[in-house]
């Protein structure tokens, strides 16, 4: 079924980078933020989410912890890995162990596998991804209740990136203030 | 579309504090930098104006709504992170009342451009532009202008109010 078919696409490659570019919509699908940076990513859970344009920002997780930084206000928060990938797509294509489907269905729409979370509460109510023809993501979008969404388009994607001891952790420079939730 | 500056000299700030006090369609994306004592934490906003009325939308790193504020004639409206509708008259009570942060919303409808309201003391730099600004109780300091179609507009501003600092760069401005 689409659930085992995007299980099974996902377990395809356990780690990659891309460049990405990030395009917000209102509900009526006028475009609103936009950003552009590089991914990289290592199951289980490690990854590290650098924003380049037009500011920015870093989110680096090690598997256990995450540092999410901006410079903009001089400030690094360290957040328990679970608390900080909630409702972000990151649960979904950083995970490992297939537990966390459970919260999830998961239907096709053409290209796009769907994944919609079982508790209508939550905020993020849809992601969907689409994958290349060698089984990359070239695409995934978040979708929220109110109908705001977020599309992520990958380009220059490596599934054989090169990874340094320092690609998943982070060192606060001096002079930063460190918020650390753990 | 065209803007005439009258009889100041092309370019000065004098010529264009007319043009763009008639400005009243405009969009905006920014970085929002929100500084208190118990919290820091910046926000990417999408700001559109269409004379009193206005869209402001403001979303995590992540592209995730937190909230979306918007007025329509006297009704002003706020759509929080968990989807749920607040209405309120006054913009910056409702903003602050939901989310502890103090965001002179009204005000910043002309400030953002660079526009002093009328009584508001101004300083100016070497090129004429607004420096600073103190009014309702707030400091502005502009600290950066970029050039669009001729105007001057802010690119980087500050704003503090008792113990509220907020840091505005505005990397894209769009006239309609």
């Amino acid at each position: 079924d689409a659930r085992s078919d995007l299980q099974q696409k996902l377990a395809s490659f356990n780690q990659f980078s891309a460049d990405f570019s990030q395009q917000v919509f209102d509900e009526q699908g006028k475009p609103m933020q936009t950003g552009k940076g590089t991914m990289q990513l290592a199951r289980p859970d490690q990854f590290r989410w650098h924003t380049v344009s037009p500011d920015e920002s870093l989110i680096v997780s090690n598997g256990k912890s995450v540092w999410m930084y901006d410079p903009f206000v001089e400030q690094v928060s360290i957040a328990p890995l679970e608390q900080a990938i909630q409702n972000t797509p990151f649960l979904l294509i950083a995970g490992r162990d297939g537990k966390r489907w459970q919260d999830y269905e998961v239907t096709r729409q053409g290209a796009d596998f769907i994944v919609a979370s079982k508790d209508p509460s939550e905020l993020i109510s849809q992601f969907s991804l689409r994958f290349d023809a060698r089984n990359r993501i070239e695409r995934f979008s978040v979708l929220e209740s109110g109908g705001q969404r977020s599309d992520f388009t990958l380009k220059n994607i490596n599934t054989q990136p090169k990874v340094s001891n320092t690609s998943f952790t982070f060192t606060p420079p001096k002079g930063v203030m460190v918020d650390d939730q753990r | 579309c065209a803007y005439k500056a009258e009889q100041a000299p092309a370019g000065s700030w004098q010529a264009q504090q007319n043009t763009l006090s008639q400005l009243h369609n405009w969009q905006l994306s920014a970085k929002l930098g929100i500084i208190t004592p118990d919290e820091r934490g910046s926000l990417s906003l999408f700001w559109r104006q269409n004379s009193n009325d206005y869209r402001m939308n403001l979303t995590n790193v992540v592209g995730k709504r937190v909230f979306d504020l918007s007025r329509n004639g006297q009704n002003v409206q706020l759509t929080d992170s968990k989807g749920k509708l607040h209405q309120a008259s006054n913009a910056r009570d409702l903003v602050l009342e939901l989310t502890g942060w103090d965001l002179p919303v009204e005000q910043l409808s002309y400030w953002i451009k660079g526009l002093p309201g009328v009584g508001d003391k101004v300083t100016y730099d070497a090129q004429q532009r607004p420096g600073t600004i103190s009014a309702h109780g707030w400091q502005l300091q502009y600290l950066g202008y970029t050039q669009i179609d001729g105007l001057w507009l802010p690119s980087r501003l500050n704003l503090t109010h008792n113990d509220t600092q907020l840091r505005l760069a505005i990397s894209q401005w769009e006239f309609k």
